[in-house]
């Protein structure tokens, strides 16, 4: 089966917030509406950052210029990264890797322990309080299976967002590049053709990735990758103290001693002294 | 009539009994969740079960030496004296010759040892180390959505390698205390039977401590 990825091209997107709503609408994601329970932002950015019951949030970064403010704007949501740290960690195997490279997180068997926040080098994967789940973007595999395009990308009104084969999708957003710096945009950059491996989720950033608050050359976050080391090296020290004290016991096979007393050791003792 | 020295005491014997529940269900539960394949393999009920399991007994784990320390102050300073106790040239022979005793223990003739053996001392100072670090790494991650990913992650990995440290331990603990190796054979009597210990083992194993306490007469029980 043919990659797919989706394609997100900031100097298309108005940041309308269309693919955000209907993110949460297809999924049946709830919005906090009541009085102050969203944190004030300072911009028109929707909330700080994703959380549990927001898996796609359009980011507002904003630079006052001569001739006004310019915008950078973001789609965070999962990059569906072709290796996964995630999937590495996950301790009940909820995350997996779809033939089409999209990441899918199955809430039916996550149990919570948001072990994949914490490898994320991007912090995506949101805790799900109410539900007790890690939440995150599926790339509509529902939709897709279906032969449907990711609901994000069929409201975006400003085809800020495509979807396709990824190689498709791959070579759209170099023609767009070179278009972008035909124009001027001479900081313009893809986002994602090499990333963690290549990703499923391509970002074309007019401004320069920093500027879109992309993680440039992203790792897999240090601690996580020493468990790579951690437990291979567990077995073999585990297999070492067990077969060590296999050995010493086969070794110590017919080992017996005299019952001795404090007045039989002490004598003993005296003997070796006079010795 | 054969002469006893009674080594540990009931509370002891009961408090090191709980621990050492918690720590194998929590090794055991630990497991699951340290080798992802075996959670896949199980399913989510389980592993979610597990986890929840693995946090009651992390609390006995944590709670069992905190009473030991609240109800016998006394026992508890005397088992840090134990552990911090300077060593002689008895302790620092023991442990040069132990590497040849533990494969040749026919042919191997240990010096005297207090109360708590050098070799013993080293390994509770590193599982005692490797308990706390594993029970505040196990606190963090229990608060999960409340710390950052950044302090989850390290905390995460602390806790990973506190959890190959105490199992090591365990696993060299288990066979010398439960009496596997030859030379220790009965061992297990002393913290899951009546705490007692012969007075020819007693020689052997603590010879200074044995010496001290026959003579003193005042844990010796006759039986």
């Amino acid at each position: 089966m043919a990659e797919n990825a989706i394609l997100y091209d900031a100097s298309k997107c108005s940041a309308c917030k269309g693919c955000q709503v209907q993110c949460k609408q297809w999924n049946m994601m709830p919005s906090s509406l009541g009085k102050d329970e969203n944190e004030f932002t300072g911009s028109y950015q929707s909330m700080p950052d994703l959380n549990g019951d927001t898996r796609l949030l359009i980011e507002f970064r904003e630079e006052a210029k001569a001739n006004g403010i310019e915008w950078a704007f973001s789609r965070r949501a999962c990059f569906h990264c072709a290796e996964p740290t995630c999937m590495e960690v996950c301790p009940a195997g909820a995350i997996s890797k779809l033939d089409d490279g999209t990441v899918k997180l199955d809430n039916t068997k996550c149990v919570g322990c948001k072990y994949c926040t914490a490898a994320c080098p991007f912090e995506v994967p949101k805790y799900r309080e109410a539900f007790n789940v890690s939440n995150k973007c599926t790339l509509c595999d529902d939709r897709v299976a279906q032969g449907r395009e990711p609901a994000c990308v069929q409201t975006c009104p400003a085809a800020a967002l495509t979807f396709g084969p990824r190689e498709d999708m791959l070579a759209a957003a170099k023609t767009r590049l070179d278009e972008l710096k035909a124009e001027g945009f001479d900081k313009a950059e893809l986002y994602g053709e090499t990333e963690m491996g290549g990703m499923h989720s391509l970002f074309i950033a007019p401004f320069g990735l920093e500027a879109h608050g992309l993680v440039r050359d992203p790792k897999k976050p240090d601690a996580i990758a020493l468990f790579a080391l951690i437990k291979p090296l567990t077995g073999i020290a585990a297999a070492a103290v067990f077969g060590g004290l296999g050995l010493s016991f086969l070794t110590g096979i017919g080992y017996s001693r005299d019952e001795i007393t404090l007045d039989s050791a002490s004598a003993h003792d005296d003997a070796k002294e006079e010795n | 009539m054969a002469r006893y020295i009674q080594r540990h005491s009931l509370l002891k014997r009961v408090i090191h009994g709980i621990h050492t529940v918690a720590c194998l269900v929590l090794i055991a539960s630990g497991l699951i969740i340290f080798v992802p394949a075996i959670g896949a393999a199980v399913g989510q009920d389980v592993v979610q079960f597990v986890r929840m399991s693995h946090r009651a007994f992390a609390v006995v784990f944590i709670a069992a030496p905190l009473v030991g320390l609240i109800v016998a102050p006394k026992g508890f300073v005397h088992i840090l004296k134990n552990l911090f106790a300077r060593w002689d040239s008895d302790d620092k022979k023991f442990m040069l010759l132990f590497g040849k005793y533990l494969f040749s223990p026919k042919n191997t003739h240990m010096p005297k040892q207090h109360e708590v053996k050098s070799g013993q001392r080293l390994a509770d100072g590193l599982l005692i180390a490797a308990s706390v670090l594993i029970a505040a790494t196990g606190v963090v991650l229990w608060m999960g959505a409340s710390v950052t990913p950044q302090v989850f992650r390290l905390a995460l990995m602390l806790h990973d390698v506190a959890f190959v440290l105490v199992v090591l331990i365990m696993f060299a603990h288990i066979y010398l205390g439960a009496g596997v190796f030859q030379p220790y054979r009965g061992s297990w009597r002393l913290m899951f039977g009546n705490g007692r210990v012969s007075e020819s083992d007693a020689l052997y194993h603590w010879g200074h401590w044995a010496e001290k306490e026959l003579k003193s007469g005042e844990n010796v029980v006759e039986a």
